[in-house]
């Protein structure tokens, strides 16, 4: 489905962020990028998004070249992806409510869909008593959860999830990724950035540790250490 | 996704941030106003000019003097003649009679001239014709037709035309004319810009606080009309109660300013022009209102919409 092949990113003041990433991703697969922050997670995502263009190399989405798309054709790219970013990016003017529906007016749902799907969503991330609430007027575990209600809405193709747990405690952690691995026992491929060691630790899918810009390690079925580090440890 | 259903989304949008950015859209509509205002100023000003000029033209004629003994008819044949000329306006006959009545009527409190008219005893002043064109620039035409006629060209009737005595005046008025309305016109594109380049700084600034809101909309797929569609009603509204708020404002600035262009310039009363010109006024500040709040909604969002 995601193809990353020899993917590099420079910024303009010479600092390499992403080095000659070579990475395949299958649909319906659940991916987690871990690394200490810095390490080029975000740009990854930023790259997968159409944020930021390559500077070297191509990602290919279902066989397009998604940084060859013409202007008016990213709309309906992204409209295929839901992202949770790391600082939310909600929208302020609009109240809870509107946040999520605006993801479906997007893909030109009707109203009657939109009102029948909204309350749902909210439901499922706990904000159903908040829909009338601006993002300024919620909590920042609150305004994550709104970030997922309003990722998943449309049931996209790709789940891009940056950091999703960062202000939840346990608790509602736990919760989250209950959403994240029902939403991808659906269909949904997800891709989860965290550098959070016992959400991965309890998902156990494949891990792509990056660090300083370069994938070091791509194992199915991985904790956050890898085997031999553990060894080193016990050793 | 449907057109309408599309439409209505941008429109429901676009009336929402209005009412809830309370602060920006309150300030941008001043702003608006403000330009508005400066724009209607100066339709008032150029109607000033206009009317004032044409007041000054009006003043401007040409005479065509008779010999006391040229017959009558002679003179309306050349009457009717001349008002088929196309650059005339019109053409007054003052008879010998009448000349004569005038004169008196002007020289009544002066004794010598009394006098010298009794003596005289009969009517020295011959018959005139009072001729105006649509403009002073076209007195020249108006003369040499009028000279082209056998009556005036090989006639003993003709004791002088008037036109030569006024001449350097008149060119002078042309000139004057020309360059007032140069002047005007310049003021106007000027100003007009001035305030086209005020709201769309303000426009600028609104849709700057926005940024973020637009780059998001642009990250979770939402397409440029839909972004940037609530921009342009929020840029309409702020041009169509800009241009409510100047009517309005026009009817008491006018009121008071009438009083004094009613003794200035040669009696034209702006807040009769307002209230004569009040539908066209308002559909001009209308469309000039609306058309700056898209233009500038426009060309403020374009920078924010490459992501």
């Amino acid at each position: 489905m995601i193809n990353f092949d020899n993917v590099s990113k420079k910024y303009q003041d010479k600092n390499v962020s992403v080095h000659n990433i070579d990475l395949t991703i299958k649909k319906g697969e659940f991916i987690t990028f871990i690394g200490p922050s810095g390490a080029g997670k975000t740009t990854l995502l930023k790259l997968l998004l159409t944020e930021e263009k390559p500077t070297e190399g191509i990602i290919h989405f279902d066989g397009i070249n998604i940084h060859n798309l013409r202007t008016v054709d990213v709309p309906a790219y992204r409209q295929r992806i839901g992202v949770v970013f790391q600082d939310y990016k909600l929208l302020p003017n609009k109240t809870t409510y509107e946040n999520v529906a605006f993801a479906m007016e997007m893909i030109g749902k009707s109203d009657a869909d939109i009102k029948a799907d909204v309350p749902h969503a909210l439901e499922l991330v706990g904000l159903d008593e908040k829909g009338f609430s601006f993002p300024d007027q919620l909590s920042g575990g609150e305004q994550q959860r709104l970030a997922i209600a309003r990722a998943i809405i449309n049931q996209p193709d790709l789940l891009i999830a940056d950091e999703p747990t960062g202000s939840l405690d346990p608790e509602a952690s736990q919760r989250v990724l209950q959403i994240l691995k029902k939403i991808n026992e659906l269909g949904t491929t997800v891709i989860l950035a965290t550098h959070d060691r016992d959400v991965v630790d309890t998902l156990q899918r494949r891990v792509v540790k990056i660090d300083k810009g370069y994938i070091t390690r791509d194992e199915e079925k991985s904790l956050y250490n890898d085997k031999e580090s553990d060894n080193d440890k016990k050793e | 996704m449907s057109l309408k259903l599309d439409l209505q989304r941008i429109v429901r949008e676009g009336l929402i941030n209005f009412w809830r950015n309370k602060l920006v859209s309150f300030s941008t509509l001043m702003i608006v106003t403000m330009a508005l205002l400066m724009m209607s100023s100066l339709l008032f000003l150029n109607a000033v000019m206009d009317f004032s000029l044409k007041q000054l033209q009006d003043r401007v004629d040409i005479n065509i003097y008779f010999f006391p003994d040229a017959p009558e008819a002679e003179i309306l044949g050349l009457q009717k003649r001349i008002e088929t000329i196309p650059e005339v306006k019109d053409v007054d006959y003052v008879s010998k009679e009448k000349a004569f009545a005038d004169f008196q009527e002007r020289h009544k409190n002066d004794e010598l001239i009394s006098r010298s008219l009794e003596e005289l005893g009969d009517n020295p002043l011959g018959a005139s014709l009072n001729i105006r064109a649509f403009e002073s620039t076209q007195y020249e035409a108006v003369v040499l037709s009028i000279e082209s006629e056998p009556v005036v060209a090989n006639s003993e009737f003709v004791e002088r035309i008037n036109y030569y005595d006024n001449k350097t005046t008149i060119e002078r008025l042309n000139e004057f004319t020309h360059v007032v309305r140069l002047v005007v016109y310049g003021l106007i594109v000027i100003f007009s810009l001035i305030a086209l380049l005020v709201v769309l700084s303000t426009m600028r600034i609104a849709i700057f606080a926005a940024r973020k809101e637009i780059i998001v909309k642009r990250l979770v797929g939402a397409e440029h009309r839909y972004v940037r569609g609530p921009f342009i009603v929020m840029g309409i509204l702020y041009g169509a109660f800009g241009s409510l708020l100047t009517i309005i404002a026009l009817y008491p600035i006018t009121r008071w300013i009438g009083n004094y262009t009613k003794t200035f310039f040669g009696g034209m009363d702006v807040f009769n022009y307002y209230l004569l010109n009040f539908l066209s006024i308002f559909v001009i500040v209308l469309a000039i209102g609306v058309i700056i709040g898209v233009v500038s909604s426009r060309l403020a969002t374009r920078k924010y919409l490459k992501v």
